[in-house]
């Protein structure tokens, strides 16, 4: 068993082949050897952390995952849309209910994943938060993201003057 | 505010560590340039006077160099006691209502984001904000970084111009056909290069 020790100084015990979906873990435990010190994790938040752990468990019998995205070369049908697509099929019923969070929360998992290099969850995180903004007009994207438009209105002038060109 | 610069020189108080009164000779340390044979005929006073001279080290120098973090295992105790001193409280994050978790993303997160948005998605999204603005501007290096990332082969001299990269890089996102095209003729490259590499 592995210690991690969250950002509030929390010890949470994962099994060691799990937590081994971690690059960084992964580099941390080559580096240190087995050990009963917890290893810090000072940027996740106990609730993210108990949430990635649920996703590598629910993910540790597929080592090839980890690969995935390096040995997956280009096809044909490799367009935006189709890449997008390609991995939502990949995705699981698990997949899709772990991404049916609140946008906080997904922001954060999103970044934990990227400090503990668990590249499919940092694509998945990403994959939803593209699908969030596919097909949106400027309005509801920011009401989405709780964006506020700090545009002047010659500023804002300006940007629909310079994509106009590639609108048509 | 202290300005270290400013600070008056203070001597640096020295301590040595004289080798020979820690009993270096009688523990069999050698005496350098036959020191101990009758050829020099120094005094005993004058011997321990040369010793001393010649082999009075400075602690500091016998001391390995301070270093906040020793080893990697010393770093973990030392990041687990910093974690453990602070208090849950401060950790909580204090979110605004006006936060949006999309512009605080680092550069590359936001790149493998917009990776996967069409063109008129990513003219959308440049709309929103004078950040996205600047990110997804025709000036900015982002297109450059996303041709070179994901759209393989792409021509050297698009790739110097970021408003090149951009056309090409919208041009192509932009016409699903025109993007089949392009990765069909990707893939075609590198089957033959695949080939080539086999037979020789």
């Amino acid at each position: 068993m592995i210690k991690l020790m969250t950002a509030e100084g929390a010890v949470i015990s994962v099994e060691r082949d799990i937590i081994e979906q971690s690059g960084t873990i992964r580099n941390i435990l080559s580096d240190v050897g087995s050990t009963d010190k917890p290893i810090p994790v000072p940027n996740v938040s106990g609730p993210i952390l108990s949430k990635i752990i649920e996703y590598c468990r629910h993910h540790r019998n597929e080592p090839s995952r980890r690969q995935a995205k390096e040995s997956h070369g280009p096809e044909e049908s490799d367009s935006s849309d189709a890449v997008i697509q390609r991995a939502i099929e990949q995705m699981d019923e698990f997949d899709h209910q772990f991404c049916r969070v609140d946008q906080g929360t997904l922001f954060d998992i999103m970044l934990a994943a990227n400090f503990l290099d668990i590249q499919p969850l940092l694509d998945l995180a990403g994959y939803t938060v593209a699908n969030m903004v596919k097909g949106k007009s400027v309005e509801e994207i920011r009401s989405t993201f709780n964006i506020k438009n700090d545009f002047t209105p010659e500023e804002e002038e300006e940007v629909l003057r310079e994509n106009a060109w590639c609108e048509n | 505010m202290c300005d270290p610069i400013d600070l008056p020189a203070v001597p640096t108080p020295v301590f040595y560590v004289d080798i020979q009164s820690r009993g270096g000779r009688r523990q069999g340390i050698d005496i350098p340039w036959g020191l101990g044979h009758s050829s020099c005929q120094m005094s005993s006073d004058e011997e321990d006077l040369y010793l001393a001279e010649m082999h009075i080290i400075p602690t500091q120098l016998l001391t390995p160099p301070p270093s906040p973090i020793g080893s990697l295992s010393e770093g973990i105790e030392l990041l687990v006691s910093r974690a453990q001193q602070r208090s849950a409280v401060e950790l909580v994050p204090k979110v605004s209502p006006s936060f949006s978790g999309l512009l605080h993303l680092p550069p590359h997160m936001l790149l493998s984001i917009v990776s996967c948005l069409s063109a008129s998605d990513m003219i959308h999204l440049s709309q929103t904000c004078t950040r996205m603005a600047n990110y997804l501007s025709t000036n900015s290096a982002v297109w450059t970084q996303l041709c070179r990332t994901y759209l393989a082969y792409t021509p050297e001299r698009v790739l110097k111009n970021n408003q090149q990269a951009a056309e090409y890089y919208l041009g192509i996102r932009g016409n699903h056909r025109l993007e089949s095209l392009v990765l069909k003729q990707r893939k075609r490259v590198e089957v033959t290069i695949d080939y080539i590499i086999r037979s020789k």
